[in-house]
């Protein structure tokens, strides 16, 4: 995931200088066709995520032992699950964690990392300090030990508290473009002479230096969407994740995992997932191309 | 030089010191108690549980635990874990298969991504430059787990090239499937940087004048280009080489490799503090190593960063 975000962001590094204005970035996106059609994908299943319903009328607890494992009838395209549950209505119902996951963990994230990339970048000294110290000893801890070693100290873990984890402990890179784009801005005339002129500084953020250094960490959180959303599969799959009442494609591709003779069972949760994870990145992908400057010129 | 060194090192010692308290506060933290567990529904007599609460130190405070297990640490006398297993013995044993694992895939992913960066970025716009894009698009966005189980599935339960899992075929066989996967999902970022870096040195002014000055294009390409673009290939190598440990966990359990991810997937399972502060602090120092690794080859590299 993370080496996803550092090639993407090696690609992304010369993004500072003149940014499209919101309207103009729509129309540069809206005129490839790649970006519609994956923005539409995950149209569907952020609807999939909020009302199964409208697309499987069966009730995915509603389990037969003697099917179990059964392939494909019909009426249940996507076949039989362990339990003898219709696996369609399990794969559908299973999008919800990973849409939460993608809206939750990429918008907070994006907030986390801009507001203390703000705030390290704009007040160097003490406050740079803390920040960028605390960001050295989260970046020394290899991610998924903390996580685990998190997740397991938590009884009854929700997909918000999953989310709040990532979120903590996964700030840090976000942070440091932020830092790293508000250093080039900051100095600029229209921040001096806001500065002049006495606008407080939460303003002079708000207004001046967030539009003007946002771009990088916004191409940088969308390319890594589609790493958070596997991300929250591998720790359901590890059993520090979501728990078994709970529908997840994480906990689908674990049960898969002991059961190599179907591979239905594997088959459509990965392939769910991988769609869903490609249409970030091809989103990403073009909101990056769409913010080059290059293309500008 | 060994100046630069040293304040690195001494640098990390408080970086270290944060994040062993840290993790060992976390399992420390963690609910429920790891002998009464282990032992599962069977009633433990009080005097054999109070003697071995002692063993472990388990009544002991917080912080005396803590120093403990850095005693253990440093002198290398590490004991055994709750089910009393030689944690050396242990260390010994799997040390060798995390090694074994990583290098090859390091190896593979190192080899396939240059030879594809290098070409791609050279032969921009081509045939192969096209295919790599939007082939490192596809491998980065889907998820190492679903990657990991497709190539089981496909070589290890349909083909039957490959063991499934487990090490019972020994190197190079048992690791081969494992550490391809593991190739095949890093080797996209590294091909992905190469291309871009050389692609922007190939247009950079300096290039350039090299040319115009007369230059063969085979010393353009070793004194100019390669040196250049390579930068940022050698921090993502770095990136990659202290990311194995995390790494191992995953592809440890699928593959069923008995690791040093494993071992500390199994140790934050059963509550044992003092492995998994060991395994953290060892998985630190080398972050810490090879990180100083980087900035020590980048200085050989490029005497713009040359560390005094």
């Amino acid at each position: 995931m993370s080496e996803a975000q550092q090639v993407f962001g090696t690609e992304t590094q010369d993004l500072e200088g003149r940014t499209l204005s919101n309207t103009e970035l729509l129309r540069a996106l809206l005129r490839k066709p790649q970006f519609v059609v994956c923005l539409v994908l995950v149209a569907v299943f952020f609807v999939m995520a909020a009302v199964p319903r409208l697309f499987t009328s069966v009730d995915p607890r509603f389990c037969e032992l003697a099917k179990s494992a059964h392939s494909r009838a019909p009426g249940h395209p996507f076949g039989f699950d362990i339990q003898g549950c219709d696996y369609f209505a399990n794969v559908i119902y299973g999008a919800r964690p990973s849409v939460l996951v993608s809206l939750v963990a990429g918008i907070g994230g994006f907030v986390v990392a801009a507001v203390l990339g703000l705030l390290a970048g704009y007040f160097p000294g003490l406050v740079d300090t803390a920040i960028s110290r605390i960001a050295d000893v989260l970046f020394a801890l290899p991610g998924l030990i903390a996580l685990i070693v998190i997740l397991n100290s938590v009884p009854n873990r929700s997909i918000w508290i999953i989310v709040a984890i990532i979120l903590v402990t996964g700030w840090p890179q976000g942070m440091r473009v932020m830092r790293s784009t508000v250093f080039s801005v900051r100095n600029r005339e229209y921040v001096l002479a806001a500065r002049s002129i006495g606008v407080p500084p939460v303003r002079i953020l708000r207004r001046h230096v967030f539009p003007n250094a946002m771009a990088p960490l916004l191409a940088m959180t969308t390319l890594g969407i589609g790493g958070l959303i596997g991300l929250e599969a591998v720790l359901t799959f590890l059993g520090v994740g979501l728990q078994p009442p709970s529908i997840s494609w994480g906990s689908q591709f674990g049960v898969a995992a002991s059961y190599r003779d179907s591979p239905h069972l594997f088959i459509w949760p990965a392939l769910f997932i991988s769609t869903m994870t490609i249409s970030f990145m091809i989103i990403g992908d073009s909101i990056r191309d769409a913010l080059d400057p290059k293309l500008l010129r | 030089m060994i100046r630069f060194v040293l304040r690195r090192i001494l640098a990390a010692i408080p970086i270290g010191l944060i994040v062993t308290l840290g993790v060992f506060a976390l399992v420390f933290a963690m609910p429920g108690d790891p002998l009464r567990e282990l032992a599962g529904d069977k009633p433990i007599p009080a005097a054999v549980m109070a003697a071995k609460r002692a063993q472990f130190h388990l009544d002991d405070p917080f912080i005396v635990q803590y120093l403990l297990s850095m005693k253990d640490l440093f002198t290398g006398h590490f004991g055994t874990t709750f089910a009393g297993a030689d944690i050396g013995d242990q260390l010994r044993l799997r040390i060798p298969v995390t090694l074994k694992l990583a290098t090859m895939s390091l190896v593979f992913q190192w080899i396939a991504g240059l030879l594809f960066g290098l070409y791609a970025g050279f032969r921009r716009n081509g045939i192969v430059d096209r295919m790599l894009l939007l082939a490192t698009l596809v491998v980065l966005a889907v998820p190492g787990l679903v990657l990991y189980f497709t190539g089981q599935y496909l070589f290890g339960v349909e083909l039957k090239w490959l063991p499934v899992s487990g090490t019972r075929d020994g190197w190079p066989m048992a690791y081969l499937l494992p550490a391809i996967c593991i190739a095949i999902a890093g080797f996209a970022g590294m091909a992905r940087l190469t291309r871009t870096t050389i692609v922007d040195t190939s247009n950079a002014d300096f290039v350039k004048t090299a040319r115009a000055k007369g230059l063969g294009e085979q010393r353009i390409l070793w004194r100019h280009v390669l040196p250049n673009a390579l930068l940022p290939v050698v921090t993502l190598m770095g990136i990659d080489f202290a990311g194995i440990f995390a790494g191992a966990v995953l592809a440890e359990s699928i593959f069923n490799l008995p690791g040093l991810g494993q071992f500390l997937f199994q140790s934050i399972r059963f509550k044992e503090g003092g492995v998994v502060v060991l395994l953290s602090t060892l998985a630190f120092v080398m972050f810490i190593a090879i990180n100083l690794v980087v900035d020590i080859v980048y200085g050989f590299i490029d005497p713009r960063v040359r560390n005094v």
